[in-house]
């Protein structure tokens, strides 16, 4: 057993060169508590205020001596950076970098042509780095009362970083900045080997906040607002690979979000040679390949190398085929990201998949797809799958059941009704469930991609 | 020398129906370094490289009977042993694919045999009273195809090798593209651009690759580019070299050879012999597979001393291509009901929950009703479950404290559960959330609490002795995964709320511990991987002493104060710039080695450029935005 696990932990860590970095990412943002929450605790705060001086900024936040301290050292490490941004807290932490929530004090002196608030149409499109303050209120106050305060959000990333990471990210969103739901790199500045990316600020309630209540029609919204953004993302021929609530900032009053976060973002790969699941069917010697390896059993001490793939990503939103450390992962794995978000949202659980490591996703999987499912998902990208889990089932059971499964349990009368009802009588559940399963196809070749996803009548109709 | 041979090499590359790669030139080669060099050099050394020239196709074959004559003669040395025990024809049965193919091989080119081990004479004569004379002229045959088929294999994996490495070096390259400037409408650019080349639309210094329309070998005077690239020993293409070099990085060898390859695939699964036709012959794959699967000539079926048979449920994902180890394996204790068992299962849980972690509370609260099916609590409290927010009870539950001795089985939490059984107790909630796990894992529950602390102890503990600290910090990990793999990532999440029902609250040393529990390898999973294979033992043995090792904790939430602390100035990770481990980023930064890094500008010549580019434009007129 403690071999096993052994085992298990080297199948998952063995990474090429390249990828043992993303390694670190994979877990980086797994828990969904921290950034977010920390982010959502500002927010929430600042929401109901809808002056200009919101002077809630400063005390807001529980400022600990210790960030105190890091925010200090950070303005006095960076004077290009203290100089136009006052550091007012800390909204995120991750593996590459933290976040910090900034006030812009030369918000006029520059081109803002970013901010979306500044629209001409005189129509507010959406509100960014921005308290909510009607549009009325705004005009009255602007040239005549203080000055209204504009945030953005700064991103501090590691110094233990590669410039060829740090520059990935920036080219990445620079590149993608024309989406309104994709935040916009405003600029970023470099001192020595520390570079910070400044970001819009974007006000949004935590995931957790209002999947359960979100009826399913406002929740069309989320996903034809993420659907969009990787659209846009995947049209560049871009992988985001971190897809997930908390990635993605979403304002269910506005029904608008923006998806953030390109650490992990990468370029899709054209190279022809590599997964099996390339030219699967045409040219597919693996079906001839007799197995020789044991069955029943493994070697002890395997001196074949482990496969390797970039398996960058967040525990628990990870395609199958990334899981089977396919080489040829495509713009697919973010819109099963997707779909694991809105099966979480179906069935009112959060996170859906636990998937402490890949193996535990592996079995999670499973046990809804079935095994000829995956062992089909498997011969694709070139491996065999073989399991005797007995909750593993045989024939894999629809999204529907895994849904009624999970909100209704087995004793079916004395259940939460009200959940119930919503997935129950709601008009629009089977268009849900087909674009449900659609997302979650394992096979990544007849999974929905981002632009047919539009096209799809669960979010056409919006 | 070295470069002749290259000359040579890239000359030689093997020519396919559809492939040459002729003409690219002995600086093609050049440019991959002298290692691949190497590698180059071999990878055309190849007898076979002919298929039309018979004399060569017949050294070819004799060449490799022999190495598989000398190769079979001292394996089957250890394992006749495993194989004698079994009748013959069970022996027989084992042989398969290319060693018996090899071995007719070697009847037929008449080489005589040296060393015939008692075995081998026994499946010779079987086989020899089996076969027909019909089937004789089958096997020649399909030697013949097979021996071709060999040549055509290498010639693929030579093209796919000098594919794989200029991909590699395309990744690092930066080219400069001579008065040719429509970028973006060439196809081949944009290719190049997915290889992870850039283009540079200036050139520079740190260009690699120039690309021209002029002609190279012409004099330019020392303003110009082509010269200036001459001097720095830039490669210099013709545009027309360029593209071909392009087409032919992206040409799949594979679909030339494809059609010999099934036809040869099917002859040999007419005989019974399914081989895989890219792995079974090659000499080097063929002896690497051996040690995967016992020799060709043992029996599969027998037991293995160097194989770990299951015994309890296993999730076992192979590579079918046989070249890389188990993607995934994982082996559980066996259980008497499937629902006890320790992977992930789905069940139905509370609102919110994770349905593949077991939700205690939900249960107990179905067990209860099962047994006193009017119970008013059962349905009250369920209601407090459904209505908590998980945001709420950070606060309400710092004024709570945990019950001080958590050594409870999980009876324990059950009556815990009674005493906070009002719905409005979100500590309820919260407890029930750590409790939950204690009794998931069906193992006591308090050395499983203690798992999940020690990382903080350790760190503080081994602040200043190296590496170490990341050694230990693995085998903690791996004892973590032991006591409760699935769950360990709650329980971090657990202890982070623990934390702030003590009243500290410090986010950086969850997150630390959370980085340091998840991730896998030694801190924060950056680092290289070394050693994959025995580890496995290494492993076990760091769990044992470390089991060994733990000490019970008296007061958990005094002991977290403490050692969180300590935590906070020690953050532990990799850095890829000095490609070092460190075991204090703070500390780490203001090193020699990494201040140098950062205050080299080259170093982030990239970076300059863009951000140039980026540069927030000054507003034009210094009006109030009024709409």
């Amino acid at each position: 057993m403690g071999e096993n696990d052994a085992d298990g932990e080297q199948a998952g860590d063995v990474e090429d060169e390249e990828d043992e970095e993303e390694d670190y990412d994979e877990d980086e943002e797994s828990d969904e508590s921290e950034g977010t929450g920390d982010r959502d605790d500002d927010d929430d705060e600042d929401d109901d205020d809808d002056d200009d001086e919101d002077d809630d900024d400063d005390d807001d936040d529980k400022m600990d001596p210790q960030l105190v301290e890091e925010l200090d050292s950070f303005a006095r490490s960076f004077k290009d950076v203290a100089n136009r941004f006052r550091l007012i807290s800390k909204i995120g932490e991750g593996t590459f970098s933290s976040v910090y929530r900034a006030e812009d004090m030369e918000y006029d002196a520059f081109d803002n042509s970013w901010d979306l608030d500044r629209s001409p149409e005189g129509k507010r499109r959406l509100s960014m780095g921005d308290t909510l303050s009607p549009i009325s209120k705004r005009q009255k106050k602007v040239g005549v009362g203080p000055r209204r305060k504009k945030y953005v959000a700064i991103k501090r990333i590691y110094v233990t970083s590669s410039p060829q990471r740090i520059l990935n990210e920036l080219v990445l969103l620079h590149t993608l900045s024309r989406c309104d739901s994709i935040a916009p790199l405003i600029t970023a500045f470099r001192s020595q080997d520390q570079v910070v990316a400044i970001l819009p600020y974007y006000k949004h309630a935590d995931y957790r906040a209002f999947y359960r209540q979100l009826p399913l029609m406002e929740f069309k919204y989320y996903m034809k607002s993420l659907v969009t953004a990787l659209e846009h993302v995947h049209l560049h021929g871009i992988l985001h690979r971190d897809v997930k609530p908390t990635n993605f900032l979403y304002d269910p009053e506005k029904r608008r979000g923006v998806l953030v976060d390109f650490g992990l973002a990468e370029r899709e790969s054209v190279d022809p040679s590599y997964c099996t699941c390339r030219g699967y069917g045409e040219n597919n010697h693996i079906r001839h390949i007799t197995d020789r390896q044991p069955i029943g059993g493994y070697l002890k001490n395997d001196p074949r190398p482990g496969r390797r793939a970039n398996r960058a990503g967040t525990r628990g939103f990870r395609a199958p085929e990334v899981l089977l450390k396919c080489l040829n992962q495509t713009t697919k794995i973010d819109m099963w990201s997707v779909g694991v978000i809105l099966l979480s949202f179906m069935s009112k659980r959060f996170p859906f998949f636990n998937s402490a490591d890949d193996i535990d996703a592996m079995i999670e999987i499973a046990s809804i797809f079935g095994k000829p499912k995956i062992s089909a998902c498997s011969r694709l990208h070139g491996s065999m799958f073989d399991t005797n889990i007995p909750t593993v089932p045989d024939r894999g059971f629809t999204l529907e059941e895994i849904v009624d499964w999970a909100v209704n349990g087995t004793d079916v009368d004395e259940t939460e009704s009200s959940t119930r009802s919503l997935v129950d009588e709601d008009p629009e559940k089977d268009l849900a469930f087909d674009f449900l399963t659609k997302c979650l196809e394992v096979d990544f070749r007849k999974r929905i991609s981002a632009q047919e996803a539009l096209r799809h009548q669960f979010l056409a109709g919006i | 020398m070295a470069s002749m041979v290259h000359q040579h090499a890239i000359d030689e590359v093997p020519t396919l129906a559809t492939t040459t790669l002729n003409g690219m030139g002995s600086e093609v080669i050049e440019r991959v370094g002298p290692s691949s060099a190497v590698s180059a050099n071999n990878r055309f050394a190849n007898p076979l490289r002919h298929p039309s020239t018979t004399a060569i196709i017949n050294t070819g074959i004799i060449e490799q009977s022999r190495a598989c004559n000398a190769f079979s003669s001292t394996s089957s040395a250890s394992m006749t042993i495993s194989a004698s025990g079994n009748a013959p024809s069970v022996t027989l049965h084992g042989l398969t694919g290319i060693s018996q193919q090899t071995e007719r091989a070697r009847e037929n080119s008449r080489e005589p045999r040296e060393r015939v081990t008692s075995l081998r004479e026994r499946e010779r004569i079987t086989t020899r009273i089996r076969d027909t004379h019909q089937e004789r002229e089958r096997v020649q045959q399909q030697i013949a195809t097979a021996q071709n088929d060999t040549s055509e294999q290498r010639d693929f994996d030579n093209i796919r090798n000098w594919q794989r490495q200029w991909k590699r070096v395309l990744a690092t390259s930066v080219f400069y593209f001579d008065g040719l400037e429509d970028i973006g409408k060439d196809r081949t650019r944009k290719q190049l651009l997915n290889y992870g080349a850039k283009i540079e639309t200036f050139f520079h210094g740190g260009v690699t690759n120039v690309v021209t329309n002029r002609s190279i070998q012409a004099n330019y005077p020392a303003t110009d580019i082509i010269y200036q690239a001459k001097q720095r020993n830039m490669k210099i293409w013709t545009h027309e070299k360029f593209v071909r070099f392009m087409s032919h990085l992206q040409e799949n060898p594979n679909a030339s050879v494809s059609n010999v390859t099934n036809s040869h695939t099917s002859a040999t699964l007419s005989r019974g012999n399914i081989v895989a036709s890219d792995t079974s012959n090659n000499l080097c794959r063929m002896l690497r597979e051996e040690k995967l699967t016992g020799p060709a000539d043992s029996d599969p079926r027998a037991r293995r001393d160097d194989i770990h048979y299951f015994k309890g449920p296993y999730i076992y994902i192979r590579d079918a291509t046989q070249i890389y180890r188990p993607i995934m394996v994982r082996e559980y204790t066996r259980v008497s009901e499937p629902q006890l068992g320790d992977w992930p299962q789905f069940r139905v849980t509370g609102p919110g929950k994770c349905p593949f972690v077991l939700d205690i509370q939900y249960h107990q609260n179905r067990d209860v009703k099962e047994v006193k099916p009017r119970r008013a609590g059962s349905k009250l409290k369920r209601t407090a479950t459904v209505e908590a927010e998980p945001n709420t009870s950070k606060g309400a539950v710092k004024s709570r404290k945990l019950p001080g001795d958590e050594r409870e089985s999980h009876n324990h939490v059950a009556n815990f559960l009674q005493v906070h059984e009002d719905p409005q107790d979100e500590i309820g909630e919260y407890i029930t959330e750590d409790m939950r796990q204690h009794a998931a894992a069906f193992k006591e529950p308090h050395s499983r609490k203690k798992s999940a602390l020690t990382p903080v102890r350790m760190t503080s503990a081994r602040a200043n002795s190296g590496s170490k600290a990341a050694a230990d910090l693995k085998a903690r990990k791996q004892a973590l995964s032991a006591t409760g793999r699935s769950y360990h990532v709650r329980m971090s999440a657990a202890l982070g709320h623990e934390l702030v029902a003590t009243g500290i609250n410090m986010s950086n040393v969850t997150s630390n511990i959370r980085s340091m529990t998840q991730s896998g390898g030694a801190a924060n999973g950056l680092a290289r991987q070394v050693s994959q294979v025995q580890s496995k033992e290494v492993n076990s043995l760091k769990r044992k002493v470390f089991e060994r090792n733990r000490r019970p904790l008296p007061i958990p939430q005094v002991a977290v104060k403490k050692e969180a602390v300590a935590v906070k100035e020690v953050r532990p990770g990799y850095c890829e710039n000095c490609k070092d481990k460190y075991d204090d980023y703070e500390e780490h930064i203001k090193s020699r080695k990494h201040r140098k890094f950062a205050s080299n500008d080259e170093n982030f010549a990239d970076i300059d450029d863009l951000l140039a580019q980026l540069i927030q434009p000054k507003r034009e007129f210094e009006v109030p935005y009024v709409e």
